[in-house]
């Protein structure tokens, strides 16, 4: 294996003179074992220095390690904690990094982001306008500034924004890419927007003129030059003695400033001397502007003369019939020329035709950017629907972001006359439909307009208006930004639904409600009780559906007092029951509805009924469903804990077609589940309805509840439940609902 | 030219027959020996007998290299004489390390003439900043002009270094010979072979050639935390972490340092050449294999292209920190060299405290931690 020796060992027995064939002589021998025994020390030597600098260079490269980790940790808190959006781009436009506001801004996690361009994200005109952005910041080499608006892909906000671009180089000097900072200005950007409506008011009709806190005149608008002749060089740097006129005296004065001193503000008639000289009567209003601080550091004061006042007089006039902010006809106005045109209809035999145009949406506006900004939205739609409509044609402001427009003079044929309106509609859409400029800010808005075609047939304005308006709400609901007519059907059924509405508040008193009894029964076909079922019973409509008149209950609050007449009644019915053996064990269920539940006194009112009829508690068992049980969990679990304190059951009826998961279930103090029928249907044919309801009886099992199949109706069903181990059926395989006489004479039938 | 080399020890006299007729005006004499002199004094009153005309350079040494053996306590000695090479001598005293650069320039400049072709420096090695001389060296002289040498030694106890100076020896010493015509052929080459250890350290505190702290940490103790141990050897013990300086200048981007004192009271360590403060740093240690490869590389990098054969003489300076790493296997580097040089080739040299040769620019610096070769002849 090895050829020859070791070259080190050679040359030594090479320096001593020996043979490795020969043995040595001794002294020789010891000089030669010395320098061997030293070579054998360097070695351990040796090994000790570089196991010992290897362990602590890997020590100090462990150490360098957690400190960069731990460093890089504070960076990164701190990137994350940056309020303002950060990113940083390759020179490809590609993302390296980005923080959680930015994140936000994508509605993207970082780790979706890194790798992509901002093609992958935005439209490919808004991404070359990017890309274009980046490239300037890496030709610039230095900062390069923007402001844009940006939508928060998160939840939806807007803001504006200003963006700071650096290119970034590493330690090397080799390019990484762009860093890009933005900024939330929104608040600053406000500000600005209101200090320029601020300098606009300033400038309005009414003369002004700011003082410092020392009363010096600081600025004065040029109502101020036209109606005192005095130029702002002229007054500014005076005080407001200036146009004192000498006919107050310094009771008056002192009077003002205490008033003005008190309550910030002081407002009165004065007199004062224009520079030529002419003495007028004026209208003084003067408020004091305080710091944050609450200490006065300007005063603003508006004057008006008699004149202004004449003209403020005759807005107010104006008042009555226009809508202030857009100079529209007001409702008032609206109503009076909607009866002239239905009289011109009547007599020309024209169509017309009135369109309720509602913006969508408008809300947020006000919400996100303000009032002032909403109403230069009103301000400015009021301007496009006059450009949408000819002379004769009307446009109001009802209030709100409410507008009605009445076309005049349509073709004399009601559809052709609709395909008219149609166009004007269309044309009002897109026009609305056109970005805005709302101060600084760029905004799209829609619109949604219900029409309705008017000649004169008796309507009023109010109906045309509530038609209109129906329609407009049919726009609404069909997704917005459209167009829809009313349709006399759409009446038809809304006034059917009035009056089944009138009818079922009267059903009560009239005594039109009764209860059927749908039998449930075990295994064997032993009763076990039954379902109370509400009926009502017209005496003209006959037999109306539950499915019609419970949701109307529903929307309408009856549901109370009509829940409240199923449980007494269904109360009365067990009570009557005790007399009978036959029927004393029978347990009674009935339905619940949601509104019902959450009622504060609901506890109280289960209470009342069980002792006012003094019955068995146990036999009252109350159904719910389960989207009512799945809202505020933690009420629900309290409101049947106190239920069950009387001693009532539970059934959770329906139970499969919801949510229902076993963590909450197991919360809850259920008796019995229920199979809804639409698992029990096809159970013979569907097998995925089969799993359903062998899973729905194995958890009642392992929650150790009851469990009850609804709607059995072949013997097949019963016979798969029974296989499955559910032993208790309602349907009508065994009966349907019937009435209590025909129930108990079922039940004597055996 | 005619060459001879020659070896001394105390117990067995010269190795043959010192020969007299090489003594001339035109010859040049190189002589390392222990730094012990007193011992050797015999055998240099014999030289200084026999070559009385000769110019003479040497120093003390960490061992003499003669042939393909490493000897301590002895003197390696070669004798050539020029034919047409005309020599000059020049050495000035140096006390304090801080002059460095102003004796290397005077060296330089007094040598400096249109047909100086090279100088072999040797310096004492404890009272000079290599680094600084080297500079001064160059920065006087055209970039043609090969420069090399080495600093004295002293074993492994960095005490007491000497070099010749008329013709005995001096501490506190630096001694330049200058080769002049076209007639001289000089081949340099130079490699270390070391690895870099641990993580890289900036230096945060150093004064020339002292260092003080790493990272803000004393240096000192940092050395002491890698020798554990062997500690208790410093300094020489410290020259198993050589220490690597990042430099774009070198050909593999690095500056070696080699520790020549420690200062226990201060923590400070002192370097055969300087440590910049703020430059970065990493230990280094030694890889057998990588050592002697370098010793291979360096003769690999010897021009002999206008070597027309005939005396050639070889003079291999290598790093007191290398015998210190290889122990007995420190001749397997001299075996190293020998193999790649030419065959009727004599080598001589010694373990030195740094070495001095070009870098790849050509212009001379310090070195450390490598084997440093030097080959003359004539044309």
């Amino acid at each position: 294996m090895n050829k020859g020796l070791n070259p080190l060992l050679a040359r030594q027995l090479r320096k001593h003179g020996l043979d490795e064939q020969l043995p040595p002589d001794a002294a020789i021998w010891s000089n030669l074992l010395s320098v061997i025994d030293q070579a054998y020390r360097d070695a351990d030597q040796e090994r000790y220095t570089l196991e010992r600098s290897l362990a602590i260079s890997s020590e100090e490269m462990h150490a360098l390690y957690q400190n960069q980790k731990s460093s890089y940790a504070r960076l990164r808190t701190l990137f994350e904690t940056i309020q303002d959006l950060v990113w940083l781009k390759s020179p490809d436009g590609v993302y390296l990094t980005c923080n959680p506001m930015f994140e936000r801004s994508f509605g993207a996690k970082e780790a979706e982001i890194v790798g992509k361009t901002d093609y992958d994200f935005m439209d490919k005109k808004r991404a070359d306008l990017f890309r274009e952005r980046d490239r300037t910041a890496l030709a610039n080499g230095g900062l390069s500034v923007n402001e844009e608006w940006v939508t928060f892909a998160d939840d939806g906000h807007l803001a504006a924004v200003e963006v700071v671009k650096t290119p970034v180089h590493d330690e090397s000097g080799q390019l990484i890419g762009v860093l890009g900072i933005a900024r939330d200005i929104t608040d600053r950007k406000r500000t600005e927007a209101e200090l320029r409506i601020a300098a606009v008011a300033f400038e309005s009709q009414e003369s002004m003129m700011i003082t410092d806190a020392d009363g010096v005149i600081l600025r004065v608008n040029q109502p101020f030059t036209k109606i005192n002749g005095y130029t702002s060089e002229e007054a500014v740097g005076q005080t407001p003695r200036l146009l004192k006129s000498g006919r107050h005296n310094a009771d008056f004065y002192r009077a003002m400033w205490e008033t003005l001193q008190r309550t910030g503000a002081w407002q009165g008639e004065v007199w004062n001397r224009r520079k030529n000289g002419e003495v007028y009567p004026g209208w003084r209003s003067i408020s004091a502007v305080k710091g944050g601080d609450g200490v006065v550091t300007h005063y603003i004061g508006a004057l008006s003369d008699m004149t202004e006042r004449k003209a403020a007089e005759e807005s107010i006039e104006n008042l009555a019939f226009y809508d202030p902010l857009t100079g529209l006809p007001n409702r008032r106005l609206l109503m009076d020329r909607l009866q002239q045109s239905l009289a011109s209809s009547a007599r020309s035999g024209r169509k017309g035709a009135l369109l309720f145009i509602d913006l969508d949406n408008f809300k947020d506006i006000n919400d996100t950017l303000g009032h002032d900004i909403g109403d230069l939205l009103l301000q400015q739609t009021a301007q496009r629907l006059e450009s949408c409509l000819r002379e004769v044609d009307t446009v109001s402001r009802l209030g709100g972001d409410e507008f009605v427009v009445v076309l005049e003079g349509l073709s004399e044929h009601a559809l052709e006359a609709a395909a008219q309106t149609k166009t004007v509609g269309e044309k009002i859409l897109a026009t609305l439909g056109q970005p805005y400029q709302l101060a600084t800010h760029e905004y799209h808005s829609t619109s949604s307009i219900g029409a309705t075609i008017f000649s004169d047939h008796g309507q009023s304005g109010g109906d045309l208006l509530k038609q209109a308006d129906i329609a407009m709400y049919q726009a609404k609901k069909a997704g917005r930004n459209t167009l829809r007519f009313f349709d006399p059907q759409m009446q038809v059924s809304i006034t059917a639904r009035v009056s089944l509405e009138s009818e079922l508040r009267k059903a009560l008193e009239n005594q039109q409600f009764h209860l059927h009894y749908q039998i449930q029964v075990d295994s064997s076909h032993r009763p076990l009780g039954a379902e109370a079922l509400i009926r009502w019973i017209h005496p003209l409509r006959g037999m109306v559906s539950p499915a019609q008149f419970i949701p109307l209950a529903e929307e309408t609050g009856l549901i109370l007092p009509i829940g409240l007449w199923v449980l007494e009644t269904a109360c009365a019915q067990l009570k009557a029951w005790q007399q009978d053996a036959l029927t004393r064990d029978l347990v009674l269920a009935v339905n619940v509805s949601a509104k019902q539940f959450r009622q504060a006194d609901f506890v109280a009112q289960v209470q009342a009924a069980v002792q006012h009829h003094a019955i068995n508690p146990i036999l009252l068992k109350l159904e719910l469903t389960e989207g009512m049980l799945l809202e505020n969990i933690e009420d629900t679990i309290a409101t049947m804990n106190a239920l069950k304190e009387i001693g009532v059951q539970f059934s959770l009826d329906d139970f499969g077609t919801g949510y229902s998961s076993l963590q909450y279930l197991k919360r809850l103090p259920l008796d019995q589940l229920k199979i809804d029928q639409s698992f029990v249907r096809d159970i013979a044919i569907d097998s995925s309805d089969k799993a359903i309801v062998r899973t729905i009886i194995a958890m009642a099992q392992s929650l150790d509840m009851d469990v009850i199949a609804e709607g059995v109706e072949t013997e097949e069903q019963r016979q798969f439940l029974l296989d499955e181990g559910c032993t208790h059926y309602q349907g009508y395989l065994f009966s349907k609902p019937v009435p209590i006489e025909q129930f108990e004479a079922l039940l004597k039938q055996g | 030219m005619l060459l001879s080399t020659y070896q001394y020890t105390p117990a067995g006299g010269w190795d043959k027959p010192l020969d007299s007729a090489l003594d001339s005006d035109s010859t040049l004499l190189i002589v390392f020996g222990a730094s012990d002199a007193d011992a050797l004094i015999s055998g240099i009153a014999d030289l200084r007998r026999i070559f009385p005309r000769s110019i003479w350079t040497g120093c003390s040494t960490a061992g003499e290299i003669y042939g393909h053996s490493l000897e301590d306590n002895t003197l390696a000695v070669a004798v050539m004489k020029f034919t047409h090479t005309i020599l000059r001598l020049t050495a000035s005293e140096i006390i304090d390390p801080n002059i460095s650069f102003q004796v290397g320039s005077y060296l330089a400049s007094t040598l400096h003439a249109p047909d100086l072709r090279g100088i072999f420096v040797l310096s004492d090695g404890l009272s000079v900043n290599g680094s600084e001389l080297a500079k001064g060296l160059s920065q006087n002289l055209p970039q043609d002009v090969v420069v090399t040498g080495g600093l004295a030694g002293d074993g492994d106890r960095f005490k007491k270094t000497w070099v010749l100076v008329d013709k005995a020896p001096r501490s506190n010493h630096v001694v330049a010979v200058g080769l002049y015509g076209e007639h001289v052929g000089i081949a340099h080459g130079s490699r270390g072979g070391w690895d870099v250890l641990g993580p890289e350290r900036e230096v945060t505190h150093s004064e020339g050639n002292v260092l003080y702290n790493l990272d803000g940490q004393p240096a000192l103790a940092l050395y002491k935390k890698y020798l554990g141990e062997r500690s208790a050897g410093l300094p020489a013990t410290g020259l198993l972490f050589p220490l690597a300086i990042r430099n774009d200048l070198e050909q593999d981007g690095l500056t070696v340092r080699t520790i020549l004192s420690v200062n226990e009271a201060d923590n400070s360590i002192t370097f055969a050449g300087d440590i910049p403060q703020g430059s970065f740093v990493r230990l280094m240690r030694a890889n057998f294999e990588r050592l002697i490869d370098g010793a291979s590389d360096a003769v690999g990098q010897l021009a002999f292209e206008d070597y027309p054969g005939g005396p050639l003489l070889t003079v291999a300076i290598s790093c007191v920190g290398r015998r210190l790493v290889l122990t007995q296997r420190i001749e397997e580097e001299i075996e190293a060299v020998l193999d790649g040089l030419p065959p009727r080739c004599d080598l001589i040299g010694y373990y030195s405290y740094g070495e001095l040769s070009p870098l790849a620019s050509g212009r001379c610096d310090l070195h450390n931690q490598t084997m440093t070769l030097t080959s003359f002849w004539e044309k």
